[in-house]
């Protein structure tokens, strides 16, 4: 197994880190959209948005809607249980990534949904950088030597 | 009629003078003055310095009565350094090389290496270098994985959509990273599924 890792980002600080295999096709696939400026999108104000769903403008669309224009409708946003965002690529969800509350230590989900909503960018990474590493003078260091 | 008077001597009887301890040249003038004749009859060692080139013993003893000029006989003490004395032990020479570190177990490992030397003997003779000693370190260590992976190891798994926080993923099925934890489940502190 070969692994890429991306490291997700607000300012200059790691926040997140995710490990993809490169044997996966899941993996590939989402290396392939990370490596293409994949945009991320917050789902939470949907009751479901799948794969094959499209976007523009803040909104998203049913599958079969490749016209976009009958936007699907909102609800409260709740981040109780997931954080899920949609992988967009040119207007399509091409894949989704998700943190489960349930499965994750508490203040970790926290820190993790916080950087999330904070308009995050995201960059590949060598597979010793982890949360709290910062991106300084083109490179990523660990503050605590 | 009056019977001859024998005279032993000229010179009659005379005491012996205590030598004993004096340096050779003093107890020849002590003989000598008593009308004595000195002779040296060797020597007896001793590990005393300060003894040395003194009396060590006289004949006839001291005060004894002897006739003039007789033969007082002295033995003199040599002195001897007296032979060295070591302490009986090992002496360090060199390290053997290290083991391999053995098979983590309990949380430790440890290794060993020969200690090579000779030894002292109490008159400081030496025998030749050899293994006397062995030594052995030890250190914490993370046991394999019974699954056979290596702790800490990247790995993968995926889900299916049914399984729970997998759901947004169907019909197709979660993928997930973490590392392999001692229990040989690939963990994460965070819940992150991809799809």
């Amino acid at each position: 197994m070969a692994f890429v890792k991306f490291g997700f980002l607000v300012g200059n600080e790691v926040f997140h880190t995710a490990l993809f295999d490169e044997d996966h096709p899941v993996a590939e696939k989402w290396i392939a959209a990370l490596r293409s400026g994949v945009q991320l999108v917050d789902t939470a104000e949907y009751s479901k948005i799948r794969k094959g769903y499209f976007y523009n403008n803040g909104n998203f669309f049913g599958p079969e809607d490749e016209s976009m224009s009958n936007p699907l409708s909102k609800t409260t946003p709740n981040y109780d249980e997931t954080i899920v965002f949609a992988g967009v690529i040119d207007n399509e969800v091409i894949g989704l990534m998700s943190i489960v509350a349930s499965e994750t230590e508490p203040e970790l989900y926290e820190m993790i949904k916080a950087g999330m909503l904070s308009d995050p960018t995201y960059a590949e990474v060598d597979e010793e950088v982890s949360a709290g590493w910062v991106f300084e003078n083109g490179v990523f260091i660990n503050p605590e030597g | 009629m009056f019977g001859s008077i024998a005279i032993f001597g000229s010179k009659g009887m005379v005491r012996v003078p205590s030598i004993t301890g004096s340096l050779a040249s003093t107890a020849n003038s002590l003989i000598q003055g008593a009308g004595l004749k000195a002779v040296n009859s060797g020597t007896v060692d001793t590990n005393d310095s300060n003894l040395n080139g003194k009396v060590a013993s006289q004949n006839p003893a001291a005060n004894t009565l002897v006739n003039y000029e007789t033969n007082v006989s002295y033995s003199l003490y040599n002195y001897v350094a007296p032979p060295p004395t070591c302490t009986p032990q090992w002496i360090f020479s060199y390290y053997g090389a290290w083991s391999d570190w053995s098979t983590c177990s309990g949380g430790t490992q440890s290794r060993s290496r020969a200690v090579y030397g000779y030894y002292q003997y109490s008159d400081c003779s030496t025998s030749g270098t050899q293994q006397y000693d062995t030594q052995t370190e030890s250190q914490s260590c993370t046991p394999p994985a019974p699954c056979g992976g290596t702790v800490g190891q990247s790995c993968v798994i995926s889900y299916s959509c049914a399984t729970v926080g997998c759901s947004f993923c169907c019909p197709d099925f979660c993928y997930k990273s973490g590392t392999i934890n001692s229990s040989c489940v690939c963990a994460n502190p965070v819940g992150s599924y991809f799809c």
